[in-house]
């Protein structure tokens, strides 16, 4: 039978698919390219990297325009004024988006965790991640009020029992861990020195690839955590006198902190150049991201954003009137004798001119060129008066280093605690504080980054003038709008700190109420949560909304740290 | 039977038989008698010593039908089948096999077929789905597409830096089109899940089965035919453009200066020499000849002249329209393919085919040329009586030169993204001297779009490149076993090498320095397939065949690429002239599926058949615990006139088919999504967490579905009904469903929901007139199909399923359809709202526009339903009619309702470019509508547009934040095809002893098109990353009409 004859064939035939089976299907079905595990160090970059790039966007979009440092004008659709705080769903969900961030940070910080668990493990990996956990969160939390925080961001960390939907905390508690978890840093860091010097630890340091901030320098990431907790100590501190005299409770780690006394002790470290506390001690110890156009893993945000585009933001005039001193800004683009002005002006703006925020666009058509168009007008042809070319934000487009945390930033903290009398210390000392903030940062535009173009260099003849001019309309009387004041003008494009400030102490003084004003011409005390919350994270939403919002996801609900008698009362008077 | 013609062969005797069937005649033995019958096949019997010759005549239609490719390669008779399955044949692709991409010829054809394109010519992928959308990941519902029995390996891949999603992709195609189509013998669409169900997780979405032509019915020894064919191709659609207004905005600034104006406002600029710019508004002024200093040009001698001194002088010259500023960018396309196929039969046992086809091409922008070549064998060898093998082998190169980044809104290198900037005023022969003078290779001119890509730089110096290779064939050897027991083998390869390219110059808008890119993918299937096939005859006419099987399918797919992200010296396009470090970025996955099956087909007395099949799969990509799936599927039919007689003897009921069938099929995902990693960055040694959750508890999503149909043939099969009604039901459907990013992820792949489609098909067929000489039949088919989610996930209110920035949406929620579209609205005033008129009436005014006190309409902040984007039905038309040799056809097919975000419908008239934005421009305008006061009541809108608010006007009602302003309608009729053949009498090319066929064509492709849609192609999709989705047009390009002719010569 011929059945029979090819028997032997059939078999071979099943033999060879028995034979390739299902063995290999679990090494098939992993990726090649990536890596299952790593150590906490490789996530350091790519969340600076990040992190801050998406800040940067919403600097130029919403903050910047929020806090009337600039406006755009080539929105035609009323939706996208920012500056008449009308902030479309897209800028909504824009910070939010930083929880792949804060997520990233969890990752790390489990990671690094685990690798303490471990002889050979290096506490300060811990305390690098809790820093910039603490640097999102609190980003996070300023902007929107209360936001997922303790169980957000940890998703990648469930394994197959996750739950996407995430509670929210409620901001003061958020902040009470922000605290906490920068006291814990500060103690890892400090744990790390002590395991070098006790010899189980080569270094504390960890590998520069990892780190284009501070090459893998774990003392500099320790004055960078400290001097974030000294911001957000001061964020919080006229709230915790108001609620409990300055008293809040860290937890038993940490036990109760007095915010005053706990800024008096950094500010004893940074005097001394020891103690617990180290914080930044110049420029050199900023905590800035470079970017570059040469390397398109560091673009900017706005690489690709054309230049109609990126020319559509001008100065606005709350911020040119603090910088350019008796210019006559706007219409007719002359400039007085007794003219005046901030170095760092032709740093952040290529034009001397200044537009009102909160107008109508046919009011603010007289600032606006609109009869001539240069290259890349991609919307209407407005631009701010004054000649054809050039961008008016300075250099942020391609090759910035965007800030952190600057140097200048405690210095305007230690001077306003100064005035605030919280750190003793006598006039002169405060005012001298003050003088060496605004030198700092203007030091720290200067030598920032190296300009593609020179529009414009200030000598030092120049700073000293703009010092000269600070130091003789300095007014003990007025010592603390002075302080807040400049602070603002160095806020420019730190993140949420100009508005933060603003919330927390109500100065500058702004007119926040002006014809176009939407939002009962309030300036917004946060942003809306974004609608997609509404589907996506339905129960908690519902139950945050319905709780601290009182049912509507407004713009206008004080955030914790920011409902302070002292902050209501000085931001009103913007209102006439 | 009575009145068959009964004749002598080659002579002109004959007689017509009796009223019983009887009939007498003369032959002599060696002569031939045929038998003839309208309607049925005509026999030839050999006269031999007999002396009755009895014959069964053979109804013609049936006995063409009758056999049809299904499942596996398995031949069934179609009335044994229990489920919708539908052959089109190769003739019926004629035409299409001309143009660019023969699926093209389907399109109309089948009931339930969607064919979906992105009109970037030849080569561009294509979409093609069957019944509606089963899964939330729409790259996921396309049908698999099966060639002489193996499935084909088919992908899409991105090159854009931006990846999935991005709306900067390029279409190299997806490989479905890579098949030579005068190879194929016919096409078998198997529509519904119980067809395929032994094709497994990949034909969850039905399937189109390939047969190639081969050798072994070949009358004579060897056959040669050889056919060329010439096509052009222009553009067939043009969007409502104006040609009546030029550049510019409304409040009195046109860009450059009039001759007669002194300048006003503070920017203006006295010399005349100033501006040279045009902007992308057209809200200028008339083109009525008015002087103004236009765009000029030096070197091109555009808007001056040279005076006595030698110098170039600006002038102004008259403002008018140039003619079709859009359509003249585009250029008339061709393709000239020429093919040739040897067959030869070298006796009964052996046969052999080779073919080669070879095409140039060049579309219709210009740049673009490409060219395929494509060669087939197929062999059959009966090397035993128990023993026979088949082998098909195909190669193909595609090699396109510059594949045009077809569309969406991007400053990359779209070319539809330039031209839309372009204004009205100028001629686009202006733009085709791209480079700015002196700055040869460094600076492109932008002077005429704005600051934007010139459309000429982006079509000559953005360059995309594909060199693809692709080998694909299988062996298949059958044995006879046993009596009724037989054995398939098969091994199948398809290999490809796709080799591409991507170049920027410098100064394009996007990257200023300009960049160099090169892509090469790998990928690789091996299959591997035996079946057993056993039938037996029993008693009581009873019958049984039984298929066991079983398959390996193991794919691997690479990806490595390498980027000069800034180039060092301008238009020097190699790696080593990158500027900076040279980025790698590299992906390879590797999948498996190995499966069991089976079928057993039971029929009685040819009237009852019922087939039940099952299949295990074990997937690669699943977790251990859940890798493993079966699912089943019964079928029966009921061919009730063999059970009882409908009068077929006087041909009233030919055939009367029931059927019904239930199947569910597995489908199991993509590889890497059951284990958590994290991604590699750009920073070396960096990693972040994926935006997905990965999920280690997937489950194979489940298609149910069950179907019923009728097939009715009557009137001695002149008149073919057939019908169908199926219901689908997707459950633990795989989606990447997004969740809150403060989760720190954006989205989890998840089974979550299910998804029900149903619909209606039917197909109807009708001989008019058939006659010996002529032949008219017409055809028809309508298919309807209704989505719906039954349910979503706990706690899952929608899903995203697809999005346009911020603009608009498709989300699925819970009780609606999967592509529902979502967005913002205008405001209306609510049901009850009421204005006192000027007489003191009350006037209802619910659900007018509200408009602002401005008198533009109010978009309100909320996303709200906007509509449906799938049609609520298709439909397709055609007509044949044959005299003689001659044969004359046309088709029709279209779709009503269904509407998409279209972003052309806005950069059409937020720009000021479609004449829907004339009304009003000179003399003002009062909107329709009401206005709301501050007291909150509304009036009569009564705000009059002025001549220079209409643009703000216009600028509002088509904001592209409100959806609803650009959500058009995509409903058509499409005149498909025209189409004049003949085929020259065998008689006359008997005399040259040498040609044994002769047939000329001539053929026109999308000739007309009947539709509001305010863009180029109501049925265009996007292409995005590296699918394409239905839903949005971003910026399409045109659709295109063809016509061409060709000659086949058979010897």
């Amino acid at each position: 039978m011929i059945m029979k004859k090819y028997t032997k064939y059939i078999i071979a035939l099943a033999a060879v698919f028995a034979s390739v089976g299902c063995t290999h299907f679990d090494d098939m079905n992993k990726n090649p390219y990536v890596v299952y595990e790593t150590n906490s160090e490789s996530f350091v970059q790519p969340i600076l990297y990040n992190t801050r790039k998406q800040l940067a966007y919403c600097d130029y979009y919403i903050f910047g325009d929020l806090m009337q440092y600039t406006i755009n004008t080539n929105f035609e659709n009323s939706a996208q004024l920012v500056y008449n705080y009308v902030i479309s769903e897209n800028f909504i969900n824009q910070m939010w988006t930083l929880y792949n961030q804060f997520g990233n940070a969890q990752y790390m910080l489990a990671t690094a965790r685990k690798e303490c668990e471990s002889d050979k493990g290096n506490p300060a990996m811990v305390g690098v991640a809790l820093v910039l956990r603490s640097w999102i969160g609190h980003l996070l939390t300023d902007t929107y009020g209360n936001v997922p925080y303790s169980k957000a961001g940890i998703i990648a960390l469930q394994g197959n029992e996750f739950d996407y939907t995430v509670p929210y905390d409620d901001q003061k508690s958020i902040y009470i861990d922000l605290l906490r978890s920068l006291e814990e840093a500060n103690a890892c860091f400090a744990k790390a020195q002590e395991k070098v010097e006790a010899g189980t630890l080569t270094s504390a340091n960890f590998n520069p690839i990892c780190d284009f901030m501070y090459n893998g320098d774990v003392e500099k990431w320790r004055r960078f955590g400290n001097s974030l907790y000294l911001r957000l100590l001061m964020r919080v501190s006229n709230k915790a006198i108001e609620e409990s005299q300055g008293i809040i409770s860290l937890g038993d780690e940490f036990g109760d902190i007095n915010v005053v006394a706990k800024i008096n002790e950094i500010y004893d470290s940074f005097l001394s150049g020891e103690g617990d506390y180290p914080v930044m001690r110049g420029i050199d110890d900023s905590a800035r991201v470079q970017f570059s156009s040469k390397d398109s893993a560091l673009y900017t945000s706005f690489y690709a954003t054309t230049s109609g585009n990126w020319n559509g933001e001008a100065a606005c005039s709350t911020l040119v009137d603090k910088m350019l001193i008796n210019y006559k800004s706007g219409k007719e683009n002359e400039v007085n004798p007794t003219y005046k002005w901030d170095p760092r002006y032709f740093r952040y703006f290529t034009k001397a001119m200044g537009a009102p925020s909160q107008e109508t666009r046919e009011y603010l058509s007289d600032y606006f060129d609109e009869k001539v168009s240069s290259l890349g007008n991609s919307l209407i042809g407005r631009y701010p008066k004054g000649g054809y070319t050039g961008d008016h934000i300075g250099d942020l487009k391609m090759d910035p280093a965007y800030a952190i945390l600057n140097y200048d930033e405690i210095l305007f903290i230690f001077a306003e605690a100064g005035v605030r009398t919280w750190i003793p210390m006598s006039q002169k000392a405060y005012k001298d504080l003050y003088l060496d903030a605004n030198l700092q940062s203007i030091l720290q535009w200067q030598v920032g980054w190296e300009r593609a173009t020179d529009y414009y260099t200030a000598s030092s003849v120049e700073v000293i003038n703009w010092m000269d001019y600070l130091d003789d309309e300095f007014d003990y009387n007025k010592a603390l709008e002075t302080v807040m004041r400049q602070k603002y003008v160095a806020m420019f494009w730190v993140g949420v700190e100009a508005w933060a400030d603003y919330r927390r102490t109500g100065y500058p003084v702004m007119r926040t109420n002006g014809p176009a004003a939407m939002n009962n011409g309030t300036l917004p005390t946060r942003l809306r949560y974004p609608s997609t919350e509404a589907f996506q994270n339905a129960e908690h939403y519902t139950n945050a909304v319905n709780g601290w919002l009182n049912g509507d996801n407004n713009m206008l609900t004080e955030i914790w740290w920011s409902s302070t008698a002292e902050s209501k009362a000085i931001r009103s008077l913007g209102r006439k | 039977m009575a009145g068959v013609g009964v004749i002598i062969a080659s002579t002109l005797q004959g007689v017509v038989t009796d009223i019983n069937g009887n009939y007498e005649i003369k032959a002599t033995p060696v002569q031939e008698l045929q038998f003839s019958f309208i309607g049925y096949k005509t026999e030839s019997v050999k006269v031999g010593s007999r002396t009755t010759i009895d014959i069964s005549m053979v109804e013609e239609a049936q006995a063409v039908e009758q056999v049809i490719v299904t499942a596996l390669g398995i031949k069934r008779d179609e009335k044994s089948l229990g489920y919708a399955a539908q052959k089109v044949g190769g003739d019926v692709l004629a035409s299409a096999t001309n143009s660019s991409n023969w699926l093209s010829g389907l399109s109309g054809q089948v009931a339930g077929l969607n064919i979906q394109q992105s009109n970037t010519g030849g080569g561009g992928t294509t979409r093609v789905t069957l019944r509606g959308e089963s899964s939330v990941d729409f790259a996921n519902n396309t049908a698999l597409f099966v060639v002489d029995g193996v499935p084909m390996y088919n992908h899409s891949t991105t090159s854009d830096a931006g990846g999935e999603g991005s709306l900067n992709a390029i279409d190299y195609g997806d490989g479905t089109g890579d098949i030579n189509p005068e190879d194929i013998e016919n096409v078998t669409v198997l529509k519904g899940p119980a067809a395929t169900a032994l094709y497994g997780s990949a034909a969850a979405n039905g399937a189109i089965i390939i047969t190639t032509k081969s050798a072994d019915k070949l009358a004579s020894k060897i056959s040669v035919t050889y056919s060329t064919n010439l096509t052009f191709e222009t553009v067939n659609t043009s969007p409502d453009l104006q040609y009546e207004y030029g550049q510019g905005t409304r409040d009195d600034y046109y860009y450059f200066v009039r001759s007669t104006d002194t300048g006003k406002g503070s920017g203006y600029h006295p010399e005349p020499s100033y501006s040279n710019q045009t902007g992308l508004l057209s809200w200028g002024p008339r083109m009525d000849g008015t002087l103004y200093y236009q765009y000029y040009d030096e070197s091109a001698g555009i808007g001056g002249s040279i005076d006595q001194f030698g110098d170039f002088r600006r002038e102004a010259t008259p403002f008018i329209s140039h003619g079709d500023w859009f359509k003249d960018f585009f250029k008339t396309g061709h393709t000239w393919t020429n093919s040739i196929s040897v067959s030869g039969r070298i006796n009964k046992r052996n046969s052999i085919r080779v073919s080669v086809r070879d095409s140039h091409s060049e579309g219709i922008i210009p740049n673009s040329p490409s060219n395929m070549q494509h060669v087939a064998l197929r062999t059959r060898n009966e090397i035993a009586k128990w023993f026979t093998s088949e082998i098909s082998l195909n190669y193909r190169r595609n090699q396109r030169d510059n594949i045009p980044v077809s569309s969406g809104y991007s400053a990359g290198a779209g070319i539809m993204y330039s031209l839309w900037c372009y204004a009205p005023n100028i001629d686009m022969d202006w733009a085709k001297h791209y480079w700015l003078d002196g700055q040869e290779g460094v600076q492109q001119d932008t002077s005429l779009t704005g600051g934007k890509n010139n459309a000429y730089f982006v079509a000559n110096e953005s360059i995309n490149t594909q060199d693809r290779d692709r080998i694909y064939g299988n062996v298949k050897l059958n044995f006879d076993i046993y009596k009724g027991l037989t054995l398939m083998v098969r091994a199948g390869l398809d290999s490809q090498w796709d080799f591409r390219t991507q170049r920027y110059a410098t100064s394009t808008q996007s990257d200023p320095n300009g960049f160099y890119r090169e892509q090469m993918i790998r990928s690789m299937q091996y299959s591997g397939e035996f079946l057993f096939r056993y039938t037996h005859d029993f008693k009581h006419d009873i019958n049984l065949t039984a298929n066991f099987g079983g398959s390996i399918i193991n794919r691997k797919y690479e990806r490595h690429q390498q980027w000069a992200d800034n180039l060092k010296n301008p238009s020097v396009y190699t790696l080593a002239n990158s500027a900076s470090l040279v980025k790698t970025n590299n992906y390879a996955e590797r999948r498996q599926t190995n499966s069991l099956y089976g079928l057993v087909q039971f029929s009685w007395r040819n009237a009852l058949f019922l087939d039940v099949t099952g299949r295990n799969d074990w997937s690669s990509t699943l977790p251990a615990s859940n890798r493993s799936y079966f699912y089943p599927s019964v079928s029966g039919s009921v061919v009730i006139n063999e059970l009882a007689d409908f009068g077929r003897t006087n041909g009233l009921v030919n055939l009367l088919k029931v059927r019904a069938s239930w199947a569910q099929v597995g489908h199991d995902t993509k590889p890497y999504r059951i284990e958590e990693y994290l991604n590699s960055t750009a920073f070396p040694g960096n990693v972040t967490t994926p935006t997905s959750k990965v999920n280690g508890l997937l489950l194979p999503e489940k298609v149910s579905s069950w179907e019923v149909g009728i097939d009715l043939r009557m009137f001695r099969n002149r008149l073919n009904i057939d019908m169908a009604y199926y219901n689908s039901k997707t459950t633990n459907a795989l989606a990447s469903m997004p969740v809150s990013a403060s989760a720190g992820m954006t989205s989890v792949f998840t089974n979550a929901g299910s998804i029900r489609n149903h619909g209606f098909e039917i197909q109807a067929v009708g001989t008019i007139i058939r006659t010996k000489d002529i032949r008219w039949n017409i055809s028809a088919n309508w298919s309807i199909n209704r989505n719906k989610i039954l349910e979503l996930g706990d706690g899952i209110d929608f899903w995203q399923v697809a999005g346009r920035g911020s603009y608009a949406y498709m989300y699925a929620y819970e009780g609606s359809s999967l592509t529902s579209m979502y967005g913002r609205r205008y405001k209306r005033a609510p049901e009850g709202s009421y204005v006192i008129d000027a007489s003191g009436k009350m006037v209802d005014v619910s659900g007018q526009v509200v408009h602002d006190m401005n008198g533009s309409p109010i978009i309100n902040e909320e996303i709200e339903y906007v509509g449906e984007c799938m049609p609520k039905w298709r439909g397709g038309f055609g007509t044949s009619f044959s005299w003689k040799g001659l044969k004359a056809s046309v088709k029709f097919d279209g779709q009503f309702g269904g509407r998409v975000w279209s972003e052309t419908n806005w950069a059409l008239n937020y720009r000021g470019k479609g004449i829907a934005t004339l009304e009003g421009r000179e003399g003002g305008f009062v909107p329709k509508g009401v206005m709301q006061m501050a007291d909150g009541n509304y009036k009569i809108c009564d705000y009059e547009h002025t001549s220079t608010s209409i643009q703000a006007y216009y600028q509002a009602l088509y904001a592209r934040e409100c959806c609803e302003a650009n959500f058009v309608e995509t409903s058509f009729l499409k005149l498909r095809e025209v189409r004049l053949e003949y085929s020259f009498p065998k008689k006359l090319l008997a005399k040259t002893k040498v040609i044994q066929g002769l047939s000329i064509s001539v053929f026109g492709n999308n000739l007309y098109c009947w539709s509001k849609f305010p863009g180029f192609d109501p049925e265009a999709v996007t292409m995005r990353g590296s699918a394409l989705s239905p839903g949005f047009d971003l910026l399409q390009m045109p659709g295109t009409a063809s016509y061409g002719g060709s000659i086949s010569i058979t010897f």
